[in-house]
């Protein structure tokens, strides 16, 4: 264990590198800039027609549904991803204010806001792909470790919508609303071959072509690769000879491959994706076998998605696109089935398997000058919400279920003065399994001055009980269904305040409370001592966020928030379980050549939370470095990423599931890319 | 570590992590009007302004710039450069807050800024004077005036030149009427790399696109 004088000379050490760094590198970037200029005025006209424009001034020009929020966003391009050497949604979330992650080494999780209960799925996010929604029809929780459907490296930018967006979007859009627009065939442009190694065994490939034709068809195709072969762990709480003494080998591989491809050809897009997930789970989870690695989670998601979209120029723009998705969870659980010391290993099997089609119409329509309407209707058909569950001694549960659902909405964005906007928007849905839920949403947006921007916004927001939830049981011998459960329902108070400092310099300051009811826990029945699914709690929470923001052309770009939180439960007053009071994160960009070499630093602190066991895992603050290359060798990328700098011992809260209360997480890791562009 | 000490190192943390940037980043214009302060040079050379304007070869080639300036120290490589053997040199205008109709009105202040406005060859109008638009354009209306802007609209109201955004590319449009008007010869080279070019306008009092 570390003393607290290591820890801290630790984090001053890290202060002092980004000081020197930046310090050195001013002078650098004075004389940079200059010579930039220069060059600019010796283009001539066609050559200047070609320059690309880092920062856009004005309004920035976001996705239709998104324009209209008037909730803060937070932007994360494909830009920053590769200069932090971001490799997973999980590491692109972690980073943005306001959001935590936790791994149990299954599978990864988010927290928003003070809100990530262990054992929970990330159902509380709205998780979109180029606007399809990718939670899965039968938990209704987004992929957003190795499990994504998009490699990261196809990501063009992430937007994450903090606040409730069922209004516009429907279920899950509970906490955020997280958009993520995967790269054109434009931004590809050619043939991209990567090749990646890390810790742990771990090695990634990707091959990627996209192209932009002459009669104007725009194509990407991208398949990876990646297999690790995890780590030798240690769990004290197996520290039993029976139990190989808490060594589980062999037990942490993880393995995935997707596909992607999107044409579009005028106003059409057609996208595809797939992906499919191996992950060993050395914890044990469920009272499994201790260091069988046979006890295995597989995911594999995929959807086709068609997509037409036209502006009729002064009339309206319509988006239509119809889309089948499909699901398959599998997990592999190793029990000792035996009474006596023989034992006797079963491999009980899970299988959850989802089948949609579905579509969605939505129209935007400048009414008058003051007054644009957005309004839609989205359908989905869930032709499969199957679960089963069985091994070689029986089948224990085989629920097969079939449920519609739709939507309609609409919202006004209300341009009251030119510096006053009202935004109003509601949306019903309706559910086959519960019935119909109605979320309004109501946001004052005031500019005070071109520097200044004044948000209020209050909204109602829904998540409808999953397959999981409403079915799930193994033949009422520990766990039993419950098809009476009802939406869990969010109402959330903000008021954001937005500030331009000076040049490329912004700062926000915002105060957010939220309130939900009907939270879905599995909890025990006292009447017959079984675990169910009900609409049991209640949590309040308050608290305020500080972000400052600062984005230069010459490459420097600087991020830095801060949010304290008070999460709690109604009824016993308690502070939530995996609820971090504050979160602090700073993220700098510098470059060190021009245009060429960039350090990507990034530091983020959690402070302490409580487990399920009552007890705490302490505080932690990781470092982050990587060091990106481009066009040292022309066509080629290279970075050089070394995760938990400092090799910070600290861990995340274990679930019901676990026999760890606390699970810890890795310790410094290295990861090496080179990318080659024909 | 004691919480107390942890919030220090926190909050110093937050504050010096930025500074840097900030000092340095004082005197840097954003790219978009790197770019675009690029392409005023280069519109220098491809308009040709009528013999009265150019009477005196001494005289250099004025850039005005009307509003809250957005282009920082973006034109400093101009300092060295001529166009038509000519020097050019930015004046810088500030904002513009009661424009009376009627010439003897004005004081003699307001006077000498529109004197000096009608003296540039181009004059950019910057977005802060979105709304005074068409009264800035008729001030300098029989001067040979050169008018730029990135506004939406600018061309309807009757500016030259106006620049858009696409694809993260800088684009302009150009009114050959309003050329004319201004007794300005555009070179076809330009009027060639256009994204749109207005060669008439529709009646006043038609809505505004």
């Amino acid at each position: 264990m570390f003393t607290q004088r290591n820890s801290l000379t630790r984090k001053y050490l890290s202060v002092l590198i980004l000081l020197l760094m930046s310090i050195f590198n001013v002078q650098m970037f004075a004389q940079q800039n200059a010579d930039k200029q220069e060059d600019l005025f010796e283009m001539s006209v066609e050559e200047l027609m070609e320059v690309p424009v880092d920062t856009v001034h004005g309004a920035s020009k976001y996705e239709q549904k998104v324009t209209e929020a008037p909730s803060s966003v937070t932007i994360i391009t494909a830009d920053d991803i590769r200069k932090h050497g971001y490799r997973t949604l999980a590491d692109i979330l972690r980073s943005v204010r306001s959001f935590y992650t936790f791994y149990d080494r299954n599978y990864d999780y988010v927290g928003v806001r003070g809100f990530g209960r262990p054992g929970d799925y990330d159902t509380r996010i709205l998780l979109l792909l180029d606007g399809h929604r990718t939670n899965d029809n039968v938990n209704e929780a987004a992929a957003i470790g190795g499990d994504f459907i998009l490699d990261v490296d196809l990501i063009e930018r992430v937007e994450i919508i903090r606040g409730p967006g069922s209004s516009l979007y429907g279920a899950n859009a509970f906490f955020a609303v997280v958009n993520v627009v995967s790269k054109r065939g434009s931004d590809v442009q050619g043939l991209q071959v990567s090749g990646d190694a890390a810790s742990h065994g771990t090695f990634k490939e990707r091959v990627s072509y996209g192209s932009k034709f002459e009669n104007g068809l725009e194509m990407l195709l991208s398949y990876s690769n990646y297999d690790s072969d995890g780590q030798r762990l240690y769990f004290e709480e197996f520290d039993d000879p029976s139990t190989n003494n808490g060594v589980a080998k062999r037990c942490d591989a993880e393995q995935y491959q997707n596909l992607f491809s999107k044409l579009s050809y005028g106003d059409f897009t057609l996208e595809g994706a797939y992906t499919s997930r191996e992950k060993r789970i050395p914890t044990a989870p469920w009272d499994t076998v201790f260091n069988d690695r046979r006890t295995q989670s597989i995911d594999t998601y995929g959807f086709v998605n068609l997509k037409y979209e036209h502006e009729f120029e002064d009339v309206v723009e319509v988006m239509g696109r119809v889309y089948y998705a499909y699901v398959r969870c599998d997990g592999d659980y190793v029990w000792d089935y035996s009474e006596d010391d023989d034992p006797w290993l079963v491999v009980n099997k899970d299988r959850q398997k989802g089948d949609s089609v579905g579509g969605e119409l939505q129209f935007v329509k400048e009414l008058t000058k003051k007054h644009k309407l957005i309004w839609g209707t989205e359908y989905q058909d869930n032709r499969r919400q199957d679960q089963k569950n069985y091994d070689i001694t029986g089948v224990y549960l085989d629920d097969e279920r079939e449920s519609e659902q739709w939507g309609i909405y609409v919202q006004d964005e209300f341009k009251v003065f030119n510096n006053l906007i009202f935004n109003a928007g509601v949306r019903y849905d309706d559910y086959t399994t519960f019935g119909g839920s109605t979320n309004p949403r109501l946001g004052l947006v005031y500019n005070h001055s071109e520097k200044t921007a004044l948000k209020l916004l209050y909204g109602q927001a829904f998540r409808a009980p999953s397959a999981y939830e409403l079915y799930y049981n193994d033949g009422d011998d520990t766990q039993k269904a419950n098809p009476d459960l009802e939406p869990e329902a969010i109402k959330t108070y903000e008021v954001v305040l937005e500030q331009y400092i000076g040049r490329g310099l912004w700062g926000s300051v915002a105060g957010f409370m939220y309130d939900i009811d009907d939270l879905i826990s599995l909890e025990t029945d006292p009447a017959d001592d079984l675990l169910v699914f009900k609409n049991t709690d209640e949590v309040k929470a308050k608290g305020l966020e500080l972000e400052l923001n600062g984005k230069w052309d010459n490459g420097w770009r600087a991020r830095a928030s801060y949010t304290f939180v008070e999460a709690e439960d109604e009824d016993t007053r308690h502070t939530l379980s995996n609820s971090p009071k504050h979160l602090a994160k700073a993220n700098l960009i510098v470059p060190l050549l021009k245009d060429k070499l960039f350090m990507g630093i990034e530091t983020l602190y959690t402070s302490k939370v409580k487990t399920l066991a009552r007890n705490r895992a302490d505080a932690f603050f990781i470092t982050n470095l990587t060091i990106f290359s481009e066009n040292l060798i022309k066509g080629l990328q290279t970075s050089v990423s070394i995760y938990n700098l400092f090799d910070e011992k600290y861990g995340n809260p274990g679930s019901g599931e676990h026999a760890q209360d606390i699970i810890d997480q890795n310790g410094r890791t290295v990861w090496v890319s080179a990318t080659y562009h024909f | 570590m004691t919480s107390a000490r942890s919030t220090t190192l926190l909050i110093v943390f937050l504050i010096v992590l930025p500074v840097p940037a900030v000092v340095w980043a004082e005197s840097a214009p954003t790219q978009e009007y790197q770019i675009k302060a690029a392409f005023l040079y280069n519109f220098l050379k491809f308009v040709d302004w009528p013999k009265e304007k150019m009477a005196d070869s001494n005289e250099p080639i004025i850039i005005g710039i009307a509003g809250k300036d957005p282009f920082g120290n973006a034109f400093d490589p101009v300092r060295d450069k001529k166009v038509k053997n000519r020097k050019v040199v930015v004046k810088r205008f500030g904002g513009f807050a009661e424009v009376k109709k009627s010439g003897e009105n004005r004081n003699a202040e307001v006077q000498r800024q529109v004197t000096a406005l009608r003296k540039c060859y181009l004059l950019f109008i910057c977005s802060s004077e979105e709304k005074k638009l068409k009264e800035i354009i008729s001030l300098v209306k029989d001067h040979s005036v050169l008018t730029v802007a990135d506004t939406k609209g600018f061309l309807e109201s009757g500016g030259v030149i106006n620049f858009i955004i696409q694809e993260k590319k800088v684009r302009f449009e150009i009114n050959t009427v309003a050329a004319k008007r201004a007794k300005l010869e555009i070179r076809s080279k330009l009027l060639r790399l256009a994204k749109r070019v207005v060669r008439e306008e529709a009646p006043q009092g038609k809505k505004d696109k």
